[in-house]
């Protein structure tokens, strides 16, 4: 195997990929990068089992073939190198690389590629294309309401929906949860769910390039594509929580109020807030919503007003403010506005107004209040 | 007692003897019970308190190994029983149950002394005060090799020589010089403390270790122990119309992994009552970890008419006329000196001189002395939100991604987040409650600071030292006593679930829900029992953390049906219990310094911040002397 | 085929044989059975024959996922260890993470071991147990969709090893068994196990190995000599593992004091014979005492062979000036109740008896057996 490359562009390549490599592992081939020669394409590809990442660059090939090259020592020879042009140069029998510039000679000792994990066969089912804006921005919104808790392993993930003509996408750990809903995204023809890991998700929160961007699915894996580089996860085989059921349809005590100030305000009152609970207390009157809170171990209390537009009956709801904090956070329009029925059951928060084509939605359970 | 454990081992090995040749079993029954000088060295001291001695030296050289020498002023024996003790092992069978009987009988002290001179070069010098000249008997590998007379005063005079010369295994198993002499040290203190009013001299290599003028228990007990150690001692002083108990036990962390150290009285007499050692044991409870052992030396008076010493022939154990009673008032009057220490551990004692302690200093009223100087947070804290946000510091990793895209991705910034989340180090916001720390009034004027170390235990400064103290257990206790007063008010947080968890249970742990549904509810569990062994979980108590919610019911009663130490406890204390050690933080979990800040404020504002619910300790204390001693300051 | 790697155990190869033909493959196996009979080499080829590409009851050797399997590279094939605990290791974290440079290597440098030889006991410094994060690991794995298609085989050799948090975890996964997973749990401690996790394992028991097995395997795989092999077979006690001990330790010492004892206890020495068994059972090590009584059992056996049928089939070949002087010496004794005596022994030591006791009381039966006239 044999081609010629700039030193520039070959790690160009690498760093894209490199995130994947994982640093610990019992397997010590995942520790390297698989280089794939087909005549000028060069193909690389690193995976920890779950995410597999592979990018594309045009190189000067002379003879094709495939090799594992040791991330972390091709990495840094790379990264010290000035921007040259190199020979890259294996001999596949004794898995032997040696790396010729100009003025020197790098050898190294790779693996036999086959020992390399298989990259998953991909045979898409439904691809759609979804600008890189949007990719980040979805990510962002929602990943912070992940569970960690693998004993529920598909709460772990991102519920991605695909209906005609709408990608949904939800998160949930349980105590909160998010939706959002795109819609005018081209025609699709299958319906289709998976779970996409939240690792994967950062991944492509963070490789997502400016414009077109293609999203694939198949059975058991999902793959985006941005410019030259893929990333190919597993989902999570589970069954997500019907989380549709737990959406209450007849909340009807509706409260608007500005994002900026009732964030501000539960901040603050958060700081009197019982330090393990974290509970803060709302009272809603006629246009008027008192955030409250009281640390029973100390004995220091705290409250604030918040003008707001609300007309329903009087009542009282009970927050984990660290809950609400997050939920305010992720929300980025002038007022949001609450939607709740009783002190017990679910809140749904959403922007007041929507962005065009997407809908938001946030739900936080309460903390019953102490009477 | 001692003498109860040389039975068993006699009666241990003679079952087993008789496959044995007889010449064997003597090595191997010799071997058994003389194992080390310090045995040698206990037999010998209580051959000299059997006969009645008032005066007793002890010398020892080379950690017993060259030399053992006890010297008492008893009454002696006659040449005949002088001989009868070396000879009577080597001529009995022990193969009948009969011949044990015998034994016993027999008195079977002198058996120690034939096992002694199985292994060893003795010398008896003995005179009884009615004989006018005393015999010496020279044993040497159970071979009589001098009997003859000698003028001396009455008493017994017995050097050991060459311990083990001629069993070169059990010699080399001899442990090195210092652990053998700490144990023989160990028992000559275990006698000098049971018998007050017997002066004891202890020298090794020429060195006068101890030299005890008849005393006063309590004296002696001040005598014994450096003023430090004594220290570690709590005044017990209890009385009613029919007995009186008076003495001193240990603080928890002066507790040994043996019983060595438990003494017990009754009207001045030493004796042994296993009821009473319960009763001891019983008040310390949760403060000790399992396999230890308090220090107690307690005297019982009461009319000797309500006691039988006569229960044993070695005089020592003894039983009550009414146990019960006395055994009440015991642990009650135990228990009540305990909950009033300061029960932090310390590390390390000062071996010091005693300088005349007065019992007074025993008592520690204020508990709250070793609470650190910490500001209480969050609500004594100047609050600025402009400058730092507490919410950051509980905040997870979610928000930290929210974070790095923020940095990132300029464009879609939010006012408020840029405001507060970015550029605000942490440094600044320690620096902040260490600032105020000195202008919360505290008396020292210097800033405190606490550390987390290896995500387990937290170090805080407190005025007598440095405090360490583990973040687990102290939790454990938190959220205990917690749970413990919302049994009382009924006041739980119950954050609710949005899929609400079916669980299906175990008939024996459904039915374990059943009976513990109020008491869940109290705890912060929204339980729905749903009929076939399933339960649906609607809520849980807010301090759960994060991704526990699904098992935390399930280990709370693993736990409450694996409690099987506190069986006898009440089922709210074991389900506190329970919860408080599953719910709690654990060793490895990363906690931020308003995290233990919070912490140490709630552990200290809990009722016995020192030990947890299971009895492990929540902190030790190092004292500045301690440390000053160390580094050779002091 | 490739179920030949593991020694011996036909009967467990057919049965698992017969469940992949059968395709009712269990969720989870328990393999039990003593110390080094071939458990873990067991699971590791039952896991190579189930991830193998071709689909049968016979591992192929030749596909790319046989490959893998050979070296325990296979993405599919787990194997659950004890791990060292990681720097400031927290619940849920990687059971890697935290875990320095060096016991990374160490965990590796095992795992190579464990593919080169499937005998091979892996022990990882520090590691005392099985970690809840490796269990938790496990879910989070089962929960993925599966990489290579075919089964994904957890191996968790010693299955004993786990904490009570680990097993607990397991538990909650084998309750709801993730799909084409198949669980293999292995331990020669069966009682120290969950009693709930037993229940929802097929068991599949293991006998020692014979010593034919054991003795053949030395010759094949490690060129001993057929003699050596002979003795290391007998001493080994049914375990390939203790057979790879024996082979690397100083045989020739301790049966030097084998002879030295029976000198001892025909002598009448009894000072000598104190510090002899003090010697002997090593501190209380009953493993250690165990191997020495066999190995006197078989000196005993070689004076009764070469009495009675000379020197062929005497496995103590080097000790034979020994033996010859023995046999002349004691023409009468009575070899057959001396080796009785050392039987009874190994049994008592077994049975947690006190080990001088034992030994005394073998060193006055041998004295009689031996020293009849």
């Amino acid at each position: 195997m044999k081609f010629i490359v700039t030193s520039s562009e070959l790690q160009k390549a690498l760093t894209k990929i490199s995130g994947v490599v994982p640093s610990k592992s019992t397997l010590p081939i995942l520790e390297n990068i698989l280089f794939d020669l087909t005549k000028n394409t060069l193909k690389l590809s690193a995976t920890d089992l779950e995410v597999s990442m592979s990018a594309t660059i045009e190189v000067k090939g002379a003879e094709d073939g495939k090799i594992a090259v040791p991330a972390k020592r091709l990495m840094e020879t790379i990264r010290a190198l000035p921007d040259i042009q190199l020979v890259f140069h294996a001999d596949l029998s004794a898995n032997r690389i040696k790396m010729i510039t100009e003025t020197g000679e790098y050898v190294l000792m790779g693996e036999a590629s086959d020992e390399f994990p298989t990259i998953p066969q991909f045979k898409a089912e439904e691809k759609l294309s979804l600008s890189g804006d949007l990719l980040r921005r979805m990510i962002n919104r929602m990943i912070f309401a992940v569970s960690t808790d693998e004993l529920r392993p598909a709460m772990t993930g991102m519920l991605l929906q695909v209906r005609e003509t709408e990608l949904r996408a939800v998160v949930t750990d349980g105590h909160r949860l998010v939706r959002i809903n795109y819609t005018g995204i081209g025609k699709m023809k299958l319906k289709k769910d998976i779970i996409v890991p939240a690792k994967a998700m950062s991944l492509v929160s963070r490789s997502a390039e400016e414009g077109e961007n293609t999203m694939a699915v198949d059975t058991t894996h999902v793959q985006f594509t941005f410019g030259n580089t893929t990333l190919t996860s597993r989902v999570i085989e589970e069954a997500y929580p019907n989380y549709e059921a737990v959406i209450p349809l007849d909340n009807d005590k509706k409260l608007t109020v500005s994002r900026d100030l009732l964030l501000a305000a539960v901040r603050r009152v958060a700081l009197y807030s019982s330090s393990t609970t974290h509970q803060i207390r709302c009272t809603l009157k006629k246009n008027e919503l008192r955030v409250s809170a009281e640390d029973m171990d100390f004995g220091g209390e705290a409250k604030e007003k918040v003008v707001c537009d609300y007309s329903a009956e009087d009542m009282e709801i009970g927050f984990n403010s660290t809950y609400l904090i997050d939920i305010l956070s992720h929300i980025d329009s002038d007022e949001v506005e609450f939607r709740l029925s009783s002190a017990v059951r679910a809140a749904i928060v959403t922007p007041a107004k929507q962005k065009p084509n997407e809908d938001l939605l946030m739900l936080v359970m309460p903390m019953r209040l102490n009477v | 007692m001692p003498t109860s454990i040389y039975r068993e081992l006699v009666v241990k090995v003679a079952s087993k003897i008789r496959i044995l040749q007889p010449e064997l079993a003597n090595k191997i029954a010799a071997g058994e019970v003389v194992q080390r000088p310090a045995s040698v060295v206990k037999e010998l001291v209580e051959n000299s308190i059997d006969a009645g001695a008032t005066s007793i030296t002890i010398i020892i050289k080379d950690a017993g190994r060259s030399l053992i020498q006890v010297v008492d002023d008893g009454e002696g024996m006659s040449e005949e029983d002088a001989l009868l003790a070396f000879e009577r092992h080597a001529t009995s069978k022990i193969a009948t149950p009969e011949d044990l009987e015998a034994i016993r009988t027999l008195g079977f002290r002198g058996e120690a002394l034939a096992s002694i001179g199985a292994v060893a070069h003795v010398e008896l010098r003995t005179r009884r005060r009615i004989d006018e000249m005393g015999t010496v008997i020279r044993i040497e590998g159970s071979e009589l090799k001098e009997r003859s007379g000698v003028g001396m005063e009455p008493g017994t005079f017995i050097a050991v020589r060459h311990l083990f010369y001629n069993t070169p295994a059990r010699r080399n198993f001899l442990k090195t010089r210092n652990t053998e002499l700490k144990n023989i040290t160990d028992v000559v203190t275990r006698m000098a403390v049971a018998f007050p009013q017997i002066a004891w001299r202890y020298e090794s290599d020429e060195e006068v270790l101890l030299d005890l003028r008849p005393v006063s228990r309590e004296d002696r007990l001040k005598d014994l122990f450096g003023e430090r150690q004594f220290e570690a001692l709590l005044r017990v002083e209890s009385a009613n119309e029919y007995l009186k108990i008076d003495g001193y036990v240990g603080k928890p962390h002066f507790a040994r992994k043996s019983r060595v150290d438990q003494f017990l009285f009754i009207n001045n007499r030493f004796v042994i009552n296993r009821a009473i050692n319960h009763a001891v044991f019983q008040a310390y409870e949760h403060l000790l970890i399992r396999g230890m052992f308090p220090f107690y030396a307690l005297n019982i008076e009461l009319d000797p008419r309500k006691v039988d010493v006569n229960v044993h022939p070695s005089k020592m154990e003894v039983k009550f006329e009414n146990e019960s009673a006395v055994y009440r008032m015991v642990l009650t009057a135990v228990r009540k000196v305990l909950g009033a220490s300061d029960s932090a551990p310390e590390m390390a004692f000062v071996e010091q001189e005693t300088s005349g302690a007065s019992v007074d200093r025993l008592r520690f009223a204020n508990t709250w002395q070793s609470r650190p100087e910490i500001p209480r947070s969050p609500v004594s804290v100047p609050v600025d939100s402009t400058q730092f946000d507490l919410s950051r510091l509980f905040g997870r990793v979610e928000q930290r991604i929210e974070e790095e895209r923020v940095e990132r991705d300029g464009e879609a910034t939010y006012p408020i987040d840029a405001g507060t989340d970015k550029g605000v180090p942490r440094e600044r916001i320690l620096q902040h409650t260490a600032q105020s720390a000195t202008t919360g009034g505290t008396e020292s004027g210097e800033a405190r600071a606490i550390w987390q170390i290896h995500n387990k235990y937290i170090l805080s400064q407190v005025k007598s030292g440095l405090l360490i103290i583990d973040q687990h257990v102290a939790h454990e206790r938190i959220l205990y006593e917690k749970v413990l007063s919302q049994f009382q008010n009924s006041l739980p947080t119950t954050q609710q679930l949005l899929f609400p968890h079916i669980v299906q249970m175990s008939a024996s742990d459904y039915s374990l829900v059943k009976e513990l549904q109020d008491d869940l509810a109290k705890i912060g569990f929204n339980v729905q029992l749903f009929g076939k062994n399933t339960v649906v979980i609607e809520g849980i108590p807010a301090d759960v953390r994060v991704g526990n919610e699904a098992r935390i019911l399930q280990d709370v009663l693993d736990e409450f049906k694996n409690d099987e130490h506190h069986q006898t406890i009440d089922a709210r204390d074991k389900l506190a219990k329970s919860f408080a050690c599953k719910a709690a933080v654990k060793a490895g979990d990363k906690l931020t310094s308003s995290e233990m800040l919070v912490l140490i404020d709630q552990l200290f504002a809990t009722q016995m911040p020192y030990v947890c619910p299971h009895g492990r300790p929540v902190m030790v204390k190092i004292p500045v002397e301690e440390l000053d001693r160390r580094f050779g300051r002091s | 085929m490739g179920w030949d790697r593991v020694i011996g155990q036909e009967r467990v190869k057919e049965l698992l044989r017969r469940t992949i033909a059968g395709r009712k493959i269990a969720h989870a196996f328990l393999f039990t059975g003593g110390e080094g009979v071939g458990k873990e080499a067991m699971a590791i080829e039952f896991a190579r024959v189930l991830t193998c590409a071709a689909q049968g009851s016979d591992a192929c050797g030749s596909c790319a996922s046989c490959r893998k399997a050979d070296v325990l590279q296979h993405p599919n094939i787990r194997l659950i260890v004890p791990l060292p605990v990681g720097k400031a290791e927290k619940a849920g974290d990687d059971p890697l993470k935290g875990l320095t440079e060096d016991q990374i290597t160490a965990v590796q440098e095992q795992f190579a071991q464990k593919a080169q030889n499937p005998y091979h006991r892996i022990t990882i410094p520090k590691a005392n147990f099985i970690k809840v994060n490796s269990i938790r690991d496990i879910r989070r794995e089962a929960a993925l969709s599966v990489v290579e298609g075919g089964k994904r085989v957890f191996i968790v050799p010693p299955a004993d090893a786990m904490n009570a948090e680990a097993s607990n975890s397991l538990l909650k996964t084998l309750e709801e068994p993730p799909s084409d997973s198949v669980f293999v749990l292995v331990t020669s401690q069966k009682e120290q196990l969950l009693q709930t996790i037993l229940s929802r394992c097929q068991q599949v028991q293991f006998d020692p190995l014979g010593e034919e097995d054991i003795r053949r395997a030395l010759v094949e795989r490690y060129s001993v000599e057929g003699d050596q092999a002979s003795l290391i077979a007998r001493l080994a006690n049914g375990s390939f593992t203790a057979a790879l001990e024996l082979l690397s330790s100083d045989l020739r010492a301790e049966r030097q004091g084998v002879v030295q004892f029976l000198r001892i206890v025909l002598s009448g020495q009894r000072v000598a014979l104190a510090s002899a068994i003090e010697n002997i059972i090593k501190g209380g090590d009953r493993v250690a005492t165990t191997r020495w009584l066999r190995m006197l059992h078989v000196w005993l056996r070689d004076a009764l062979v070469l009495r009675e049928h000379g020197e062929d089939g005497v496995l103590n070949v080097d000790h034979s000036t020994d033996l010859k002087s023995f046999v002349a010496k004691f023409p009468r004794a009575d070899l057959v109740a001396a080796m009785e005596s050392v039987e009874r022994s190994i049994a008592l030591v077994d049975k947690n008896v006190y080990l001088p006791l034992v030994l005394t009381g073998l060193a006055i039966d041998l004295r009689r057996s031996l020293s009849s006239t």
